[in-house]
C-alpha cells in the first residue's frame, strides 16, 4: 500500500495508498475509521482476496496502528498525586477548606490593609511611622538653634555653641577611632583605636572616666584665641563638662592636635582639618553622626 | 465508567472524598500515561505530566462543567501540560532537533531507530516515526487509535470541524506508515552493510 518492500503496487503521484483499482483507497480509510457497513466491509475483503498483496499491506497498517496501543505500565502513581493533593488541603471537608481559605485571604488582606495604610500615613506624614531608627533631619537641629536654644558659651574670648543630642547606646564600650596628623580631611579616620575618651579627653585627667551616655556636640566658632581658631572643630563632650571644654579639649594648647576636632559616634570618629570653617562642616558632620548612633535629638533646654 | 458513575464521583472528589479522588487515578493514568507517553516519547515526562495533570484536575473540580466527559477535561489539561513543557524544552537553535517541538520536541527525534537508541528516548521504530509527524496529525492518530475516541469527540477536545480530523487522520496513518517502512528499510541496509 506503500513505498516499501513487498508492495507490489506502485505509489501514485499524489502519495495516496496505491491500492488496487478494485479498492478504492477511500474504502481502505473508511475501514480503518471502522465506518464500513456490512455491505461495504464484503466489497472490501473481496478485493483483498484478489488482491493479496494488498490484503498484508492493510495488515501490517492494522498492526502499526494497534501498536501504539502498546505502551509500558506506568508506575501507580495514585498515593503520590494523592499525597500531593492532601498538602493542599483538598481532602479537608468543603466548609473547613473554605474557612482555610478565607483565613488565609482575609491575614493576607489584613496585612496588605496595613502596608498600605502605613504607605499612606508616611506620605501625608513622613514622621508618624517609622519601621526603622530615621536620622533627625539636620534642619531641626538648625530650627533649635534659631528658637534660642543654641546656648552659646563665652570662654577665654571663644563663642561656644552647644546642641545636646542623645546617643542611642552608650559609647563607653566602644573603641573609638583617632585620628592622626594624616588626617586633613573631614572624613571617617580609622587611623588607630584607642578609646574615645583618651582622644576627646586629650590631656585633661578630669575628663577619662566620663559618664558616656550623653554627648554634646559642641562648635566652637569664636575668635580670639589662635588655637581655637585653628582647630575650628567639634568636640564630642559630657554636658556637665562642658565649661571646662575649653582646658579640657586642649591638649596642652597644642595646635596640631587640636587641628583635629572630634565628634564620635560607636563606630566612627569624624575629623575635621585644621582652620576649618565649623558652619560648612556642621552639616555633613551632623549627617554622618545622625546616620550613626543618633536617636534623639533635644534642644538644651533639657539640661 | 458510566456517566452517572462519573458524576456522582466528582461531587464526591470535590468535596474532598479521598477515595473518589483515587478512583479517579486509578480509572484514567494508565490511559493518559500512554497517551503523553505516545505524545512526547519520554517516560519520565509522561509521568510526571499525569501527575501534575491528575493534581490540577482532582482540586479545580470544583469549576468542572458537567456538559463534558471527565475524561476530556483531564485530556485537555495533559495536552496543555505537554504543550507548556514542550516550550519549556524548545531548543534554542533549530539544528539542535529536527523538527523542533512539531517533532516531539523533548531532544530526540530521530531519523531512524538506530539513532533513536543511541539517544535512549526512543525506543521503536513506532514511536521514532510518530515524533517525526506534526503535532496535530500525531495526536489525532492517537486518541483514535489508542484511546479509541470518536472522531466528534477529538474533534471536540481540538476545536476543530471533524472533516479537518479525517483529513489529518487520513494523512497521519499514510504518512506513519512511510515513516515506519523507510525506518524498516533503513535498518535492512544496516544489517546488510553489517553482514
Amino acid at each position: 500500500m506503500t513505498v516499501g518492500p513487498g508492495n507490489n503496487h506502485p505509489p501514485r503521484p499524489d502519495g495516496e495508498l496505491s491500492a488496487p483499482a478494485r479498492i478504492p483507497q477511500s474504502l481502505v480509510d473508511a475501514f480503518l475509521d471502522g465506518e464500513l457497513d456490512a455491505a461495504r466491509t464484503r466489497q472490501l475483503f473481496e478485493g483483498l482476496r484478489a488482491d493479496p498483496a494488498a490484503g498484508e499491506e492493510l495488515a501490517k497498517t492494522r498492526r502499526i496502528l494497534n501498536g501504539l496501543k502498546h505502551t509500558p505500565v506506568p508506575r501507580d502513581t495514585t498515593h503520590t498525586v494523592l499525597a500531593r493533593i492532601h498538602r493542599r488541603r483538598h481532602f479537608l471537608p468543603l466548609p473547613l477548606r473554605r474557612l482555610v481559605t478565607a483565613g488565609r485571604a482575609g491575614v493576607a488582606a489584613v496585612l496588605l490593609a496595613g502596608v498600605l495604610g502605613a504607605a499612606v500615613v508616611q506620605r501625608v506624614s513622613p514622621n508618624a511611622v517609622r519601621f526603622t531608627p530615621a536620622p533627625a533631619p539636620i534642619a531641626a537641629v538648625e530650627r533649635a538653634g534659631s528658637d534660642g536654644a543654641m546656648q552659646v558659651r563665652q570662654s577665654a574670648g571663644v563663642v561656644v555653641e552647644t546642641i545636646r543630642l542623645r546617643l542611642a547606646q552608650p559609647v563607653a564600650d566602644c573603641v573609638a577611632i583617632a585620628a592622626d596628623a594624616s588626617c586633613r580631611e573631614p572624613r571617617v579616620c580609622r587611623v588607630e583605636r584607642e578609646p574615645l575618651s583618651r582622644v576627646a579627653c586629650g590631656s585633661d585627667p578630669l575628663q577619662r572616666d566620663w559618664n558616656w551616655g550623653t554627648r554634646e556636640i559642641v562648635f566652637m566658632t569664636g575668635a580670639g584665641n589662635p588655637a581655637w581658631n585653628a582647630a575650628g572643630g567639634i568636640a564630642l563632650v559630657e554636658p556637665q563638662r562642658a565649661g571646662m571644654l575649653p582646658l579640657g579639649f586642649l591638649p596642652g594648647g597644642d595646635p596640631v592636635s587640636m587641628g583635629r576636632g572630634l565628634v564620635g559616634s560607636p563606630d566612627s570618629l569624624l575629623v575635621l582639618p585644621a582652620g576649618a570653617e565649623v558652619g560648612a562642616a556642621r552639616e555633613e558632620l551632623l549627617e554622618r553622626l545622625l546616620r550613626g548612633a543618633a536617636s534623639e535629638w533635644h534642644d538644651s533646654g533639657d539640661r | 465508567m458510566t456517566r452517572t458513575d462519573e458524576q456522582r464521583l466528582i461531587r464526591l472528589a470535590a468535596a474532598g472524598d479521598k477515595a473518589a479522588a483515587e478512583a479517579f487515578i486509578r480509572e484514567y493514568q494508565q490511559p493518559l500515561f500512554a497517551y503523553l507517553l505516545r505524545m512526547c516519547g519520554r517516560p519520565d515526562v509522561a509521568e510526571d505530566m499525569v501527575q501534575e495533570a491528575f493534581v490540577r484536575v482532582l482540586t479545580n473540580l470544583d469549576r468542572f462543567d458537567d456538559r463534558f466527559r471527565f475524561s476530556t477535561w483531564l485530556f485537555t489539561i495533559a495536552k496543555r501540560l505537554y504543550v507548556n513543557a514542550c516550550q519549556r524544552h524548545k531548543p534554542t537553535y533549530d539544528s539542535d532537533v529536527v523538527g523542533g517541538c512539531e517533532g516531539g520536541g523533548f531532544g530526540a527525534p530521530e531519523a531512524s531507530a538506530v539513532g533513536a537508541e543511541i539517544h535512549g528516548h526512543v525506543k521503536d521504530a513506532l514511536q521514532a516515526a510518530l515524533l517525526h509527524l506534526p503535532a496535530e496529525q500525531r495526536e489525532i492518530l492517537i486518541l483514535f487509535h489508542q484511546q479509541d475516541w470518536p472522531i466528534a469527540l477529538i474533534a471536540q477536545h481540538m476545536d476543530m470541524p471533524e472533516g479537518t480530523v479525517k483529513s489529518h487522520l487520513h494523512r497521519g496513518r499514510r504518512k506513519l506508515r512511510e515513516l515506519v517502512d523507510a525506518n524498516e528499510e533503513h535498518s535492512t541496509r544496516v544489517a546488510e552493510v553489517w553482514t
